[in-house]
């Protein structure tokens, strides 16, 4: 077993060692899966005349193709395909941020317990109107809030902790996890209890360019700021008392990383429903390639974060003719894999 | 850069105060050395020098500058901080950990430039340790780790820089490095408080002693007159013998501290301490 390890750290170190081919691939898996995402689906389309039809959108020249096959291309996968993409470089990013300021491998984009929060809205929403708008604002809605919760309640003391505001995250989650339960039972079970259980496994099939539009902000320009402020990342993972003797302001800097993931999990979790393990994992599968230097691991967390969400979506399209949840292939594919990681201790922290 | 303290007082708890009226100086090119028992409040006066803990009261001015006007980012260019223990859970490379010195001299929404690359590398061959530059920090040696943080601190180009038992845990050949290090920079006119748990080391290298016992200094100066039997044992609570040595290489005798009981004539015999 031993040698099999090794084989498959050398081969890691190998390709760590070849930077350009590295920065070449994470270029490349997004723009690849994304393509991939285009090109799959049960109505069978051919690839050249998915591909004519999008350039026939960009590009001023005509082509002719059934309504219903521009439709499809147009309306219901591309926004789909961008969805994923955002979807997963949001997790994977607030989850890499995350465990740089919490100094903790183990934390995820769920931490403060915004997935709970934002999954409470929806539900609520679903049983008490159950129009598409208003479960998006109240799932986005409840996402910050539990987060709002945690923060306020970590802060009894002069200052945050940080082991405070983990428990108190800990706590909000399992609080609004009990709520959504309680929703759950009360809700009438051949009508609303079905498209609860449903949002809250996650799924990106039923994405539109309206849902796009909204969440398109808050999720875009927190990745912009966390991307701007990556290298701070490395100083804040040092702690609370070193980052302070180096001149970061500990308590403004959590604030803007906490708001930024915040955001943009919320505005993830409203888009697809509970996608877990994706804020988890790729952060390890980005230290693996390029290292722990937030300066390079954050544009690759997200370049792996969208290729990863968009390569399961579409599986998810394939494996079967009914649509499994996405939530569920996220974990069902991830939990194996970050298990694998631990086994092989290239999950690397001291 | 002039480091002065007036009347500080520091408490975690209202009921319970840690450093009790703390005043002292320390002028350029100077180094201060803090002794005192463990739990004595050392560690607690340097954070509050560090602007990393807040003081109940009294002031700290930086060549006749109040600290707490002094914004964290500009504080932490004049003031360089090197603690006791560091916890870096990532396994980052040498250089980025000694590059994060330079977090104060740039914006947050910068990374570091070429200019920051070559301090960062300056520093580690300041230190003697340019050769570890690309290896993982968690992989070194305690000694090696200690080298790395203070070119981290050299990076950062401090005036005044704070050193938290620097030589605890380290071998006598790294306990010499360090301080060799630390008395290069004083003089090239850094000031330097450090605070050590060796008496000897207060006597061969500082120019300033301060001992500190319940979070008082019960004598501040001169390394020949305050390092003395009486006071040693007051603030160890054990009997110390203060022996002169006569240097094989040079003409001033060396100080060295022992404490009483290893003078005893007692010695490890068959497992059990017995008299001989």
């Amino acid at each position: 077993m031993v040698s099999r390890y090794q084989v498959l750290e050398d081969i890691l170190e190998e390709i760590r060692g070849r930077k350009s081919l590295v920065a070449t691939a994470l270029i490349l898996a997004p723009i690849l899966s994304f393509l991939l995402s285009l090109l799959v689906g049960r109505y069978q389309i051919s690839p050249q005349i998915v591909f004519s039809v999008l350039i026939s959108k960009i590009l001023p020249f005509h082509y002719d193709v059934p309504k219903q096959v521009e439709i499809v291309i147009i309306q219901v996968r591309l926004p789909r395909a961008i969805a994923a993409a955002l979807v997963g470089a949001a997790l994977a990013l607030s989850g890499t941020s995350f465990q740089g300021l919490f100094r903790n491998p183990l934390v995820s984009s769920q931490i403060l317990g915004v997935a709970s929060g934002a999954g409470f809205g929806a539900a609520l929403a679903l049983l008490l109107s159950g129009d598409p708008v208003i479960v998006q604002v109240s799932a986005f809605g409840f996402g910050i809030v539990a987060v709002a919760i945690s923060y306020a309640l970590s802060r009894t003391y002069r200052e945050t902790s940080l082991l405070t505001l983990v428990l108190a995250g800990i706590v909000v989650g399992a609080l609004f996890s009990a709520l959504i339960s309680l929703i759950k039972y009360v809700a009438d079970p051949y009508e609303k209890l079905p498209s609860i259980t449903f949002w809250l496994m996650g799924s990106l099939s039923a994405v539109s360019f309206r849902e796009l539009t909204w969440n398109f902000i808050p999720i875009v320009v927190p990745c912009i700021i966390l991307v701007l402020a990556r290298w701070r990342l490395n100083v804040l993972s040092l702690g609370e008392e070193e980052a302070k003797a180096l001149g970061i302001d500990v308590e403004r800097m959590r604030m803007l990383v906490i708001s930024c993931c915040t955001l943009m999990t919320a505005a993830a979790v409203s888009i697809a429903g509970m996608v877990g393990w994706v804020g988890l994992v790729i952060p390890h599968i980005g230290r693996m390639l390029v290292g722990p230097d937030h300066k390079v691991l954050v544009p690759a967390s997200i370049a792996i974060g969208a290729a990863y969400l968009l390569i399961v979506d579409s599986m998810v399209r394939i494996v079967s003719t009914f649509e499994m949840p996405l939530g569920v292939l996220t974990a069902i594919i991830g939990a194996p894999f970050f298990a694998y990681l631990l086994r092989k201790r290239t999950v690397s922290w001291r | 850069m002039r480091l002065e303290v007036r009347g500080l007082h520091f408490s975690y708890t209202p009921e319970r105060e840690v450093l009790k009226d703390i005043s002292f100086d320390v002028e350029r090119g100077d180094i201060f050395c803090v002794l005192g028992p463990n739990g004595c409040g050392k560690t607690t006066l340097l954070k509050c020098l560090g602007g990393i803990l807040k003081p109940n009261k009294g002031s700290i001015l930086l060549d006749g500058v109040e600290a707490s006007t002094i914004s964290r980012a500009e504080y932490a260019k004049l003031v360089g901080y090197v603690p006791q223990e560091h916890g870096l859970v990532f396994p980052y490379k040498t250089i980025d950990v000694v590059l994060m010195g330079r977090a104060p001299h740039l914006g947050i929404f910068s990374t570091p430039s070429e200019k920051d690359y070559r301090i960062a590398e300056e520093a580690l061959r300041e230190v003697g340790i340019y050769h570890l530059k690309d290896r993982p920090y968690v992989e070194l040696s305690g000694g090696e780790r200690q080298l790395v943080i203070i070119a981290r601190v050299l990076a950062q180009q401090p005036e005044i820089l704070l050193l938290d038992e620097p030589t605890s845990h380290l071998d006598i050949k790294n306990q010499m490095a360090i301080l060799r290090i630390v008395t290069k920079l004083a003089e090239q006119g850094m000031t330097i408080v450090m605070s050590t748990h060796f008496p000897r080391h207060a006597l061969l290298f500082s120019s300033k002693v301060g001992i500190m016992v319940g979070g008082r200094f019960i004598a501040i100066g001169n390394p020949e007159e305050v390092v003395t039997e009486e006071r040693l044992k007051k603030a160890y609570d054990i009997d110390i013998k203060i022996l002169t040595v006569k240097n094989p290489l040079g003409d001033r005798a060396i100080k060295v501290c022992i404490p009483v009981e290893a003078l005893s004539g007692r010695q490890l015999v068959g497992g059990a301490w017995s008299r001989v």
